[in-house]
């Protein structure tokens, strides 16, 4: 049988339909995001563990110039080195002149049959080239699909100055290639660069390399140290060339990926659980007031002989339903937008096996903190109630203790009209509770601006990075170093109104135990297409000698300006040099490191020489630039800035945007809840009063006002309260944001706080009517009738 | 029961009914009465009478079911809602069991409240000094007694010099010492306004401080009686 008790609960729940549902969305809100966003990172980081132990992904990783095959002997013999593979790997161009702008590739050779090493690429669909077939070849899944290749594909390739006609006969995914990127840049181009796997043998022959390798990778043994083999592999390689090994920290793809995991990380694992935190401070307050409300039910409860315990758990049992309902909804809710999140993943991270899956560890602490918050609430107005004697709980309550404070004092008071004055008295005489109501609106209006801002952060970011500091319009890579005539001799081509011939070359930067792979870049001075900007936003000359770098490269060193680092140059004679850091300038992105071109070409021995150019371009003549440039031999490649900063929108904050849509949508419906409970629950709590005044003759419009002037009173002061929260929630954003090379600045754009404020003010609008609308339904006879 | 033409309020045949689910309770009968100007009514009935019903509806707070309800000129049968509320507010005192004040406001200020809805009200010092609280004007209901509280309310009450004041067993919640003060401040405002004064109560003690006592029991005045002389409030014997 159920009991009265249980019934009572039932009604209880009915009753406060309205704000059962408002409150139980608030919890749902808070477990949804944690349950979808955890889950979806943790699904993003398991389905990387995963390929990587499907597909065998190596540790270390090195280029070299050129090795004769027996050289990997020598590095299977390392300490510590458990395998060893080795292979021919070229860049090539494609010959598709249909295309708007290069398509080139990276050219790997297939591992020889019987090595057993194939298992590394995942056959997406066709099939792997077969030994007798020299011109079959398998590309990467991701050119596959942006190229829309289909088996049988023609692709012809340009092989060594050759022109080849490859047939695609299969598309792979492969561990070390999830991001491919063109060396040099930050983001994959999907459409105009990919990976071709191909027979050993017609690769060499093509190269004339028959018998040697210019890529090895290495797996370790369990316990290995990776920084002494990599030492050894580096000794090993160094009179053939090497261009110094490297882990997967610095592997690029891997690179790639675990930015982007950076980049969700906070917006994935630390924002929730302060919203989480916020939903249940919420739930917490609402309920401890909806429970204080019940003072004459728990009376007649215990005068008619219910012990403390029971009656307690009574409201316990009521915070529990709406807690848990909260949470049930919230886990559903959560579940449905992680794999709708984990669905738009999929385009950016191409793993085999990623599904969304709900991390039972979040499901029990949402649970744990959604009943905990709510329990706690209860408990704490319950037994306050249930401890009264029930005689003088059964009394009306005394009037509240108000008291003359600072209103009065300042003489303000007598000049206001007297609901003015009520409402303002109401808030004053009852500083605490006026408090967590701000506090909870200025709350929840700060995870609203913390989970809107990322898009204004990253379109300063764009305006810094690619407007401030490149200033250029494309770049131009070379094949080999060429002299500045060649470069002055692209300022002929039309399309290109101006080129700046820069020396890059791939250094390693030490500075004590830290060091960095970089690729340093000799400017041909400081006022040209690529500008040096200090923290303050000042523009700096590039000093004649020494280092500028750029703030992530000098945090990454540890260093600041005035230290020294040791320069060691990853290719031709490889001068070791050490360097003093002139200057740190501010950039966003990436790791950068500059200094005067001369200087550079004297450290490594040359004349002044350019291996790229940066161009700025006439938009009225660009169109067949690239045609033009083919013809150019030296020219390997010619990328468009613009280009590569709609990739960047595309995926870099594409990826950090999709959550922040989650976040803003959840964070309006928390404040929307919030500020509906807040004022509903004032409503419960000044009824009497309200009815008194009507009774008196008090208009409904004149008793409206009261409580929206109160409610404005409380809802106000949040605005200015939650603009700092969220300023200081995107603060502490930006601070925990992980990628070591990608800093966004606490940019708070005006939209932002736009809707912020208006989705506070929307809600207590919606919310003012509501109230509106129960005050005006207000039963005179009913309420004066009821003690409190 | 006098036809009386100048009565304040003139009511016939007045029924209310509540209807619960199907079951449908009489809480009026057909009541009919006057009250006269000046007068002082005490409504005498048990609980459960029907006394507060007619008290809500004098008052403008509720709506018969059926019969007649005049205000001087004014039919309140067919008032909306907004001319009840001008009625209340212009021409109704109440003084409530349980005082109802405002706990944010000062004694002063919830008497001073008045002076927002009518124009002719009493300042709140005048009418705080007719009920003897002159030396607790700027006290919160908080700091005050029970007895205090209600004299305050009263003050309230009078403060807008109503044409009828009603009064809901306004010693209900108070002891028999603090009721007698109370008493006693209706009196004298009932005296020095002249306002037409309707004390609804259970306790047939009080009775002899009125001009006329009507007897209520099952939704109709059973019986009226007209008291000779009327006794102070020192003379209650409660």
């Amino acid at each position: 049988m159920v009991s009265v008790l249980a019934r009572k609960l039932w009604r209880d729940l009915g009753r406060l339909r309205w704000q059962v549902l408002s409150i139980a969305f608030v919890v749902a809100a808070g477990v949804a995001i944690l349950v979808s966003a955890v889950g979806t990172f943790r699904s993003l980081e398991r389905a990387r563990a995963g390929f990587y132990a499907t597909a065998h992904f190596p540790q270390v990783f090195v280029r070299l110039t050129r090795a004769p095959d027996a050289v990997a002997t020598q590095l299977a013999r390392i300490d510590g080195v458990q395998g060893v593979e080795t292979r021919l790997a070229f860049s090539v161009r494609l010959d598709l002149p249909e295309a708007r702008a290069p398509v080139a590739a990276l050219a790997l050779s297939l591992p020889r049959p019987g090595d057993g090493a194939r298992s590394r690429l995942l056959l997406e669909w066709g099939r792997l080239p077969r030994p007798e077939a020299p011109r079959e070849v398998v590309v990467n899944e991701a050119f596959a699909l942006a190229r829309g290749m289909r088996p049988g594909e023609r692709l012809p390739v340009i092989l060594n100055g050759q022109r080849e006609t490859l047939t695609v006969v299969g598309a792979v995914l492969s561990a070390e290639h999830v991001a491919v990127m063109r060396p040099g840049e930050h983001i994959p181009d999907d459409e105009h660069y990919g990976v071709i796997w191909l027979d050993a043998g017609t690769l060499a022959a093509a190269y004339r390399a028959e018998g040697t390798f210019n890529e090895a990778q290495l797996w370790l043994a369990p316990g290995a140290r990776e920084d002494a083999v990599i030492g050894a592999v580096d000794r090993v390689l160094g009179p053939h060339g090497g261009y110094g090994a490297n882990g997967r920290s610095e592997q690029p793809a891997h690179k790639f990926v675990d930015g982007e995991l950076q980049e969700l990380e906070v917006e994935a694992t630390v924002l929730p659980v302060i919203f989480l935190g916020v939903a249940a401070f919420l739930l917490n307050m609402v309920l401890a007031r909806i429970v204080a409300q019940e003072r004459t039910q728990v009376a007649t409860l215990r005068a008619l002989g219910f012990g403390v315990g029971t009656v307690v758990r009574h409201y316990l049992l009521l915070a529990t339903v709406i807690s848990g309902a909260g949470w049930v909804a919230g886990v559903g809710l959560g579940v449905l937008l992680g794999g709708g999140m984990t669905a738009m993943y999929r385009a950016f991270f191409r793993f085999p096996e990623f599904e969304f899956r709900a991390e039972p560890s979040v499901l029990v602490l949402s649970l744990a903190i959604s009943l905990g918050a709510g329990l706690m609430g209860a408990l704490a107005s319950a037994l306050r109630l249930a401890r009264l004697a029930p005689a003088e709980a059964l009394q009306p309550a005394p009037p509240h203790a108000f008291r003359r404070g600072w209103l009065e004092r300042l003489g303000l008071m007598a000049r206001l009209p007297m609901t003015a004055r009520l409402a303002l008295r109401n808030v004053a005489g009852r500083p605490l509770r006026a408090a967590s109501s701000t506090v909870g609106v200025a709350a929840a209006m700060g995870i609203l601006v913390v989970g809107a801002f990322w898009q204004d952060a990253f379109e300063a970011l764009v305006v810094h990075q690619f407007q401030r500091v490149q200033r250029e319009d494309g770049s131009v890579v070379f094949m080999d170093p060429v002299p500045d005539r060649a470069v002055r001799s692209l300022e002929h081509v039309p399309g290109i109104r101006r080129a700046e011939g820069v020396r890059v070359v791939p250094v390693r930067m030490r500075a004590g135990r830290l060091h960095k792979r970089v690729a340093l870049m000799g400017l041909p001075g400081s006022a040209g297409l690529r500008r040096l900007v200090g923290k303050d936003g000042s523009e700096l000359t590039l000093p004649d000698h020494g280092l500028v770098m750029s703030s992530h490269l000098a945090d990454g060193l540890g260093v600041g300006p005035g230290a020294r680092v040791t320069l060691e140059v990853l290719e031709g004679k490889r001068p070791r040099r050490a360097l003093v850091v002139a200057a740190v300038v501010e950039e966003r992105l990436g790791m950068s490191a500059y200094m005067d071109r001369d200087a550079l070409c004297a450290l490594l021995g040359e004349a002044p020489s350019a291996s790229l150019a940066l161009v700025a371009l006439d938009p009225l003549a660009s169109d067949g630039l690239q045609g033009r440039l083919a013809r150019f031999p030296a020219v390997v490649t010619f990328s468009v800035k613009q280009a590569m900063l709609s990739r960047f929108q595309d995926t870099m904050m594409e990826i950090v945007l999709v959550f922040s849509l989650v976040l803003t949508l959840l964070a309006a419906l928390v404040v929307a809840g919030i500020v509906y409970n807040a004022a509903r629950i004032q409503v419960s709590e000044r009824e009497r009063e309200l009815a008194t005044m009507r009774v008196m003759g008090f208009s409904r419009g004149d008793i409206s006002e009261v409580l929206i002037l109160e409610l404005a009173l409380q809802v106000l002061p949040a605005l200015v309260l939650g603009a700092l929260v969220g300023q200081g929630l995107c603060t502490a954003a930006v601070q925990l944001f992980g990628p070591e090379d990608l800093s966004l600045p606490v940019v708070i754009a005006g939209r932002t706080w736009a809707l912020a404020v208006g989705v506070v003010l929307a809600s207590a609008t919606v919310t003012a009517l509501a109230v509106r609308r129960r005050l005006d339904r207000l039963d005179l006879v009913a309420v004066l009738k009821v003690r409190e | 029961m006098g036809a009386g033409d100048d009565a304040v309020l003139h009511a016939r045949g007045l029924t209310k009914d509540y209807r619960t689910g199907e079951v449908v309770v009489q809480a009026l009968r057909g009541v009919d009465l006057d009250l006269e100007p000046g007068e002082l009514v005490v409504l005498l009935g048990p609980s459960g009478s029907g006394k507060s019903t007619l008290f809500n509806i004098l008052g403008g707070l509720d709506v018969p079911t059926s019969g007649e309800l005049i205000y001087r000129d004014h039919d309140l049968i067919r008032a909306d809602e907004a001319e009840l509320t001008r009625y209340r507010s212009e021409h109704v005192g109440f003084v409530f069991q349980f005082y109802n004040l405002l706990p944010a406001l000062t004694a002063r200020e919830n008497v001073a409240l008045v002076g927002e809805l009518v124009e002719r009200a009493l300042s709140a010092e005048e009418a705080l000094a007719l009920v003897g609280l002159s030396d607790r004007l700027d006290h919160f209901p908080s700091q005050l007694s029970g007895g205090e509280q209600q004299r305050v309310a009263i003050a309230r009450a009078v403060a807008k010099q109503p044409d009828l004041l009603l009064c809901d067993e306004p010693t209900g919640a108070l002891d028999v010492e603090t009721g007698r003060v109370v008493i006693k401040a209706l009196l004298d405002v009932n005296r020095k306004m002249a306002s037409t004064t309707a004390i609804i109560t259970h306790n047939a003690a009080i009775a002899g401080i009125a001009d006329r006592v009507l007897h209520f029991s099952q939704g109709r005045v059973a019986s009226e009686e007209r008291n000779r002389t009327r006794i102070t409030a020192e003379e209650i014997a409660w």
